[in-house]
């Protein structure tokens, strides 16, 4: 927990806006990424990301300092975004004449072919093995970090991270990015 | 079969926490070892191009959107949320709205509109229409799409979409169409309460309502709002249906909850 973020926590609900200005331009970025890694489109990305900037706003009260507060905000956001992941697996047309919402490769917005493929194939993971890459290999978060965000112990984050890398490395080897 | 502490060991330096013993058994480790040495190798590779994949840019006006929802939601007049307040019900285009300025104009007028709400049954005790034409041209958050249908068939396209709102649930059918085509959106009334519809382009729209079922006939593009709430605690199910000249395109389903989820619940 970084000093200044309790700080600015605490002036947040004391019902100061500029403080909680200056926690979304601090954490808008990673959460923004995180969420998109999970959904792959970055108007749901948007939308999630907002919806989880706000309900962290609306629960300020329940924060409890012990974890740090980037953790907390991931979780939220995971949260978010696996409910909606969830959401949309649901999609279940009657008669298979109407597709269900998936995210359009052309919306994937890595800067290469390169990232459009590895996004590509992280959409092939689990939601809860794509988050805990995500949050351990784009976010640099610790395996008792990942843990506290996804709920899990550290051991079944580290086996939960070697199960995904090698679904990853297959799905890479399918679309060409790794060779063989 | 790679031993847990060798597993470990690949694991922490992948992002270099190995001190310099721990590195050198492991060196040990992946020389006697070419099974572990291959994943070692593989997993080195594989975190690589997640590396470099790299961030993607924020939207413009994320930190804007936030904070003028966080301000809304503090607001005082908006403190009766949940309690049957309409504040906060709201249509305004989508950040993706995909389908060109005229649907976004048609938006922004029917958001100036009120009397283009139209009410069906006549507002219950649980919706006050007319306060609730008054918060339509409110903030520009939506809430997140709960389910979606993209909508692809011969002579018609589009998207409906589903999102929770403190009045009910808002159900949205964007819907593009060479000629005309009818729409249906079929439910069980005993699980479904259908509390008003509006069409922003305009038109006091065709909606026909019977028991169970609300159609009409659409043409062009154009985007229809449609609030429902669930009437029991359990699901519901509502299916659309798309017809021409009498032939049935296609159709298909979207689940509606009983209950809104605790907007507040992090």
């Amino acid at each position: 927990m970084k000093p200044d973020d309790l700080a600015l926590i605490e002036e947040c609900r004391n019902g100061n806006m500029e403080a909680f200005g200056q926690l979304v331009d601090a954490y808008q970025g990673p959460v923004f990424n995180v969420v998109y890694r999970m959904v792959s489109d970055r108007d749901d990305a948007e939308d999630l990301t907002q919806t989880a900037f706000v309900k962290a706003f609306e629960n300020l009260d329940r924060y409890d300092p012990k974890y740090r507060f980037f953790s907390w905000i991931y979780r939220i956001a995971i949260n978010e975004a696996l409910n909606f992941v969830s959401a949309r697996k649901r999609i279940a047309p009657l008669d298979g004449d109407l597709e269900s919402a998936r995210p359009n490769p052309e919306e994937s917005c890595g800067s290469s072919e390169t990232g459009r493929r590895v996004q590509e194939a992280l959409m092939r993971l689990k939601p809860r093995h794509r988050a805990a890459i995500i949050l351990r290999h784009f976010r640099g978060c610790s395996y008792q970090e990942v843990g506290e965000i996804l709920g899990m112990q550290e051991k079944t984050v580290k086996s939960t991270l070697f199960s995904a890398r090698r679904i990853l490395r297959q799905a890479l080897l399918n679309s060409g990015v790794v060779r063989p | 079969m790679i031993d847990h502490r060798t597993a470990d060991l690949m694991e922490r330096d992948l992002d270099g926490s190995l001190s310099a013993e721990e590195g050198r058994e492991l060196e040990r480790r992946l020389q006697a070892d070419p099974e572990a040495r291959a994943l070692h190798a593989e997993m080195v590779e594989v975190t690589g191009h997640l590396r470099a994949a790299g961030d993607v840019a924020v939207p413009a006006g994320l930190r804007g959107h936030v904070l003028a929802e966080a301000a809304r939601r503090r607001a005082p007049s908006a403190q009766g949320r949940g309690t049957g307040s309409r504040r906060g019900w709201w249509l305004a285009p989508a950040p993706g709205l995909r389908y060109g300025a005229a649907l976004a104009a048609g938006v922004a007028l029917g958001l100036g509109m009120a009397a283009w709400l139209l009410a069906w049954p006549p507002a219950g005790p649980g919706l006050d229409l007319d306060a609730l034409a008054g918060t339509m041209a409110g903030p520009d958050r939506r809430e997140a799409v709960l389910e979606a249908l993209e909508v692809s068939l011969p002579g018609v396209e589009g998207r409906v979409e589903l999102r929770p709102t403190p009045a009910g649930y808002l159900l949205e059918p964007i819907l593009r169409a060479e000629g005309s085509v009818e729409v249906r959106l079929l439910f069980d009334a005993d699980e479904v309460d259908i509390r008003g519809f509006l069409d922003p382009e305009g038109d006091p729209a065709p909606f026909r309502v019977d028991r169970g079922e609300l159609s009409w006939a659409h043409r062009g593009s154009r985007r229809y709002a449609v609030i429902l709430a669930g009437r029991t605690t359990g699901e519901a199910s509502l299916a659309l249906e798309f017809s021409a000249s009498g032939r049935r395109l296609g159709g298909g389903t979207l689940r509606l909850p009983g209950a809104l989820a605790d907007p507040g619940g992090a």
